[in-house]
């Protein structure tokens, strides 16, 4: 049966957008962690993985506390999706210039 | 011919979990693109759904695995410190990068970058299954939903590549073993 319904995209922001808030988190993070020794330290939540664990652990908080609270928010709404497009797009692409070595190894104290 | 139990996890890391994600790509994204009004029937739409969330969901627990075993698994391998007055780094491949100003980008750019841009997979992944699983049949008939789901799911390749890419390239400098 092929379904005629019309769906609601706010389910769909709602996910762009917490997968942009998880990226977002990442990327702060990493330079946040270059840039302050002490907190880099902290993000030693594993001795083996080093500040990686807390790093990844900490986008990963973000992402999955993030998206059913918006979930909860959007999911009945309609008409969300270029701005959540745009949304997620940007805090995507902050997050990826936060990850990308050259930017955090700048911020980096000796 | 052997392999060490890291050779063999590392094996497991990239090949056999990262490299069937991207592997299985090409198929997950053919699914959603053909998932439309016009080039599936009425009885047809079940029985591909049923294929597209079953592609989608392996794919996100492939992408769950990759960067997991990755993490916890294979990077303390290599990134562990040698003890005092090592002078065989090759049992420590990131020291061994570090160690030759010819080869120290490969840990500075090339791992520092895969090691956190493979964080983006698992998560656009699983989004791309919930989201799949949550709209179902009405993903047929609403094209700007699909093509969103296409454009995440783009990303999150594009971000597995760059891992995958570099992680098979330092592995090809600096093995871990």
């Amino acid at each position: 049966m092929m379904s005629e319904e019309k769906a609601m995209d706010g389910a769909l922001a709602a996910a762009l957008i917490a997968a942009g808030i998880g990226v977002l988190t990442l990327g702060v993070v990493t330079s946040a962690a270059g840039a302050a020794l002490g907190f880099k330290d902290w993000l030693k939540w594993d001795d083996a993985v080093g500040p990686l664990s807390g790093k990844s652990s900490l986008a990963l908080i973000a992402w999955a506390t993030s998206w059913p609270l918006l979930h909860l928010a959007l999911f009945r709404r309609d008409g969300l999706l270029p701005a959540a497009i745009v949304i997620g797009v940007v805090l995507m692409v902050l997050g990826m210039i936060g990850i990308f070595p050259p930017v955090f190894e700048a911020l980096e104290v000796d | 011919m052997s392999m060490t139990d890291r050779e063999i996890w590392a094996l497991f890391h990239g090949v056999l979990f990262g490299g069937a994600f991207l592997l299985a790509f090409a198929g997950g994204l053919a699914g959603l693109w053909s998932f439309r009004a016009g080039l599936v029937t009425p009885e047809g739409i079940r029985e591909r759904l049923r294929r597209l969330q079953l592609g989608v969901w392996s794919m996100a627990v492939l992408a769950w695995l990759a960067v997991m075993t990755g993490t916890y698994v294979v990077y303390p391998w290599y990134r562990a410190k040698p003890p005092e007055g090592t002078t065989d780094l090759s049992g420590f491949p990131r020291s061994l990068l570090l160690s030759d100003p010819d080869t120290d980008l490969w840990h500075k750019f090339a791992f520092e970058w895969k090691e956190h841009i493979a964080f983006v997979t698992p998560m656009l992944a699983t989004a791309v299954a919930l989201l799949v699983t949550y709209y179902g049949t009405r993903l047929v008939t609403n094209d700007r939903i699909r093509w969103t789901l296409m454009g995440m799911f783009v990303v999150a390749f594009s971000a597995a590549a760059i891992a995958g890419l570099f992680g098979a390239l330092v592995t090809k400098v600096a093995p871990v073993q």
